[in-house]
C-alpha cells in the first residue's frame, strides 16, 4: 500500500502524534445530544479515543451512531457537555479554524456524499487538492489507491454510473487518501460483499498501523467478531465499552485473526 | 480540466446569462467611453488651437466706399500692427485679408451685402509662450491707437464648448458607473443562485476540510471566464459600431457636403486612448466580476453556521 508509505499526507501528523502521545484524539465528557425538538439521542456520554486506537461502534438502527460521528467531524454541536478533538475544546474552535481541523479527520459518510459531477478519481483527489498537493503526486497515488479498492477500471466514471458498493469504496478512498489523524467510517461495508468488506478492513488496519485513530460504525456483527478491536456500543442513548482487550493499544499486526468478542 | 471545473459550474444554468449580459454592458460602456473621449478630444483640440491666440477686431470707419475712409482704415490697422509688434508677449500678428473675412460672412449675408457692407478688419495674433501678455494694458493702448478696437481671446466660446464636452464626458462616466453596478448585481445574483444549486456539494467540501476560499476560487474562476468572453464580444461589437458609424458618416459628407452631426462623427478619431479604453473594458469587466464573485461567495459562506 505505497499510497500510504510514500506519505501522500500533505501535512504530516506524525510529529503531533509523538508529541501528544499522552493526550486523546477524541474525548467526550457528559455529552447530551438531541436534534431540534427531537428525542434525546445521546445521554451523558463520556469516552475517549486514544491515539492509534481502533474501535468499532455498534448499536441498532437509529441508536445514534451517525450522530456520534457527526459530533466528531464538527458536523453538529452537542446540546451540552464537552467534546475535545485533538486536545481542543470544539466549542472554542472558530469557523476559520474548522477546515484545518477537519482535514485531520477522514470521514466515510453513511450516504457516501460523493460530488456527483466529479469522476471517481477527482472525488478521491479532493482532499489532496484542497490541501494543495502537487498534481503529479495526485496522479500517482489516487489511481493506486483506487486500484487497491478494486476500482482501477473506473477512474473516470461518475458516481451515478457506479454500483452502491463501488461508490462506497470511492467514499472510503476519499476518506483515507490524505492519511488523516482520525478516521471515522460510518457503515463503510454496508454495500459490499464479505470478501471486499474484509479487504477494506485491512485497509483501515493498515492506516491504523501508521498511527491513524480509527472508529468504525457498523451493523456487521461477523466483521466485528472477525477483527479483534474494542467495541463501543450505543443503546438507549447511552454508550458503553463492550470489551477492552488491550486498552489503547493500536491493532498489532497479526491480531486481525478471528477471535470471539 | 481540474481546478476550473470541480464544482461543474459550467453546466450550471444560473450563470448562462452572464456572457450575453456582460457583452451588452461592455458594449454600452465602450460606446460611452468613446463618446466621452471624443468630446474631450474636441475640447482639448480647440483649446490647443485657440489658447495661444487672440483675435483683434478693428471696426470700420463709418462712411464707406471712398478712398479717404479706406486710407483711414489702413492707417488704423497699421497703427494697431505697430503697437502689437512692440508689445511684449506677442509672437506674431497677421491681418486677415479682407477677402477671407468676406468669405466667412458670405454664407450668412450673401455676396451683395458683403461687398457693400463695411467689414471690420481682423488681426490674428499668436501669443508668445515664453512671456505673458498684459491684456488690460494692451486693450487700453489699442483703444488709444484705434478707438473701438476690441480684443477677443475666445474665452467665452471655449468655456461653453468645454462645459458641453464636460457634460458629455460626465454622462459617459455615469453610464460606465451604472453599467458596472449592473454587472456587479448580475454576478452577485448568479453566484447566489450557484451557491444555492450547489448547496450539497459545498457542504461536503466544507466537511472534508475545504476552506471558504477554495470554494470561492471555483466561483471566481468560472465567473471571470464568462465575464472575459462577454467583455471581449461586447468590445468587438463596439469597435465595429464605431467604425461603421465613421464609415457611413464619411460617406454622407462626401455626397451631401458638411452636415453638423455627420461631420462630428466623421471626425471621431479612434486613437490610442480609445483603443486602450476598449481593451481595458473587458479586462475591467473580468476583474470586477472575479472580485465580486469572490466577495459574494466569501460573505455568503461566512454567514453559514
Ligand atoms: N439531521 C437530523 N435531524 C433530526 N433528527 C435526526 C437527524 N439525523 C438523525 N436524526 C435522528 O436521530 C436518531 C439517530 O440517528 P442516527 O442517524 O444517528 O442513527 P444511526 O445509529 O446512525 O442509525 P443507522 O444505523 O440506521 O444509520 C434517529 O432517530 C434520527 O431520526
Ligand atoms: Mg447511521
Amino acid at each position: 500500500m505505497s499510497f500510504f508509505r510514500h506519505g501522500v499526507r500533505p501535512r504530516s501528523g506524525r510529529a503531533e502524534k509523538e508529541r501528544g502521545a499522552s493526550s486523546q484524539v477524541v474525548r467526550f465528557e457528559n455529552v447530551f445530544m438531541r436534534y431540534d425538538g427531537g428525542p434525546v439521542i445521546l445521554r451523558d456520554v463520556s469516552f475517549e479515543l486514544e491515539p492509534g486506537s481502533f474501535h468499532f461502534l455498534t448499536g441498532g438502527s437509529g441508536a445514534g451512531k451517525s450522530t456520534l460521528l457527526r459530533l466528531m467531524y464538527l458536523g453538529a454541536r452537542p446540546v451540552s457537555g464537552n467534546i475535545r478533538l485533538f486536545d481542543r475544546d470544539i466549542s472554542g474552535i472558530r469557523r476559520a479554524e474548522r477546515p484545518a481541523m477537519r482535514r485531520r479527520v477522514g470521514v466515510v459518510f453513511q450516504d457516501f456524499r460523493l460530488i456527483p459531477h466529479l469522476s471517481a478519481l477527482d472525488n478521491v483527489a479532493l482532499p489532496l487538492r484542497i490541501a494543495g498537493t502537487r498534481e503529479a503526486l495526485i496522479r500517482e497515488h489516487v489511481p493506486e489507491l483506487l486500484a487497491w479498492v478494486g476500482l482501477s477500471g473506473h477512474l473516470d466514471a461518475l458516481p451515478a454510473t457506479l454500483s452502491g458498493g463501488q461508490q462506497q469504496r470511492i467514499a472510503i478512498a476519499r476518506a483515507v487518501i490524505g492519511r488523516p489523524n482520525l478516521l471515522l467510517a460510518d457503515e463503510p461495508t454496508g454495500n459490499v460483499d464479505d470478501r471486499i468488506a474484509i479487504r477494506l478492513l485491512y485497509l483501515f488496519e493498515e492506516l491504523n498501523k501508521m498511527g491513524t485513530t480509527v472508529l468504525i460504525a457498523t451493523h456487521n456483527e461477523s466483521l466485528v467478531k472477525r477483527f479483534d478491536h474494542p467495541r463501543l456500543h450505543l443503546e438507549g442513548a447511552r454508550l458503553s465499552r463492550v470489551q477492552m482487550p488491550s486498552a489503547a493499544a493500536p491493532a498489532r499486526p497479526g491480531n486481525a485473526a478471528a477471535r470471539p468478542a | 480540466m481540474w481546478g476550473r471545473n470541480d464544482l461543474a459550474l459550467a453546466r450550471d444554468p444560473s450563470t448562462r446569462f452572464l456572457p450575453g449580459l456582460l457583452a451588452v454592458l461592455v458594449y454600452l460602456a465602450a460606446l460611452a467611453a468613446v463618446g466621452g473621449l471624443t468630446a474631450q478630444g474636441f475640447v482639448s483640440d480647440w483649446d490647443r488651437r485657440l489658447a495661444g491666440s487672440l483675435t483683434i477686431q478693428i471696426p470700420p470707419t463709418l462712411n464707406t466706399g471712398d478712398d479717404a475712409s479706406r486710407a483711414a482704415s489702413a492707417e488704423r490697422r497699421d497703427a494697431v500692427l505697430r503697437l502689437l509688434k512692440v508689445t511684449p508677449g506677442i509672437a506674431d500678428a497677421r491681418p486677415i485679408p479682407e477677402a477671407d473675412s468676406a468669405a466667412l460672412l458670405e454664407p450668412w449675408l450673401g455676396p451683395e451685402l458683403v461687398r457693400t457692407l463695411p467689414l471690420p478688419l481682423l488681426v490674428d495674433v499668436r501669443l508668445a509662450q515664453s512671456q505673458p501678455l498684459d491684456r488690460e494694458s494692451l486693450a487700453e493702448r489699442l483703444e488709444n491707437a484705434a478707438p473701438g478696437t476690441t480684443l477677443d481671446d475666445h474665452a467665452r466660446w471655449l468655456a461653453d464648448a468645454q462645459a458641453l464636452a464636460r457634460s458629455v464626458a460626465v454622462t459617459g462616466l455615469v453610464v460606465i458607473a451604472l453599467v458596472s453596478m449592473a454587472a456587479v448585481l448580475a454576478v452577485v445574483f448568479a453566484v447566489r443562485t450557484g451557491l444555492g444549486v450547489h448547496r450539497n456539494e459545498i457542504e461536503v467540501l466544507h466537511l472534508i476540510g475545504a476552506p471558504d476560499r477554495f470554494i470561492a476560487r471555483q466561483f471566481q474562476r468560472h465567473t471571470g471566464r464568462l465575464a472575459a468572453v462577454g467583455g471581449v464580444i461586447g468590445s468587438i461589437l463596439a469597435i465595429i459600431t464605431v467604425i461603421a458609424l465613421r464609415w457611413t458618416a464619411t460617406d454622407t459628407t462626401a455626397v451631401t457636403g458638411p452636415a453638423g452631426f455627420a461631420t462630428l462623427i466623421a471626425s471621431i478619431d479612434f486613437g490610442l486612448r480609445d483603443w486602450l479604453a476598449v481593451i481595458a473594458l473587458p479586462v475591467a469587466a473580468t476583474v470586477i466580476s472575479t472580485l465580486t464573485a469572490r466577495a459574494s461567495v466569501m460573505l455568503s459562506l461566512a454567514r453559514l453556521p
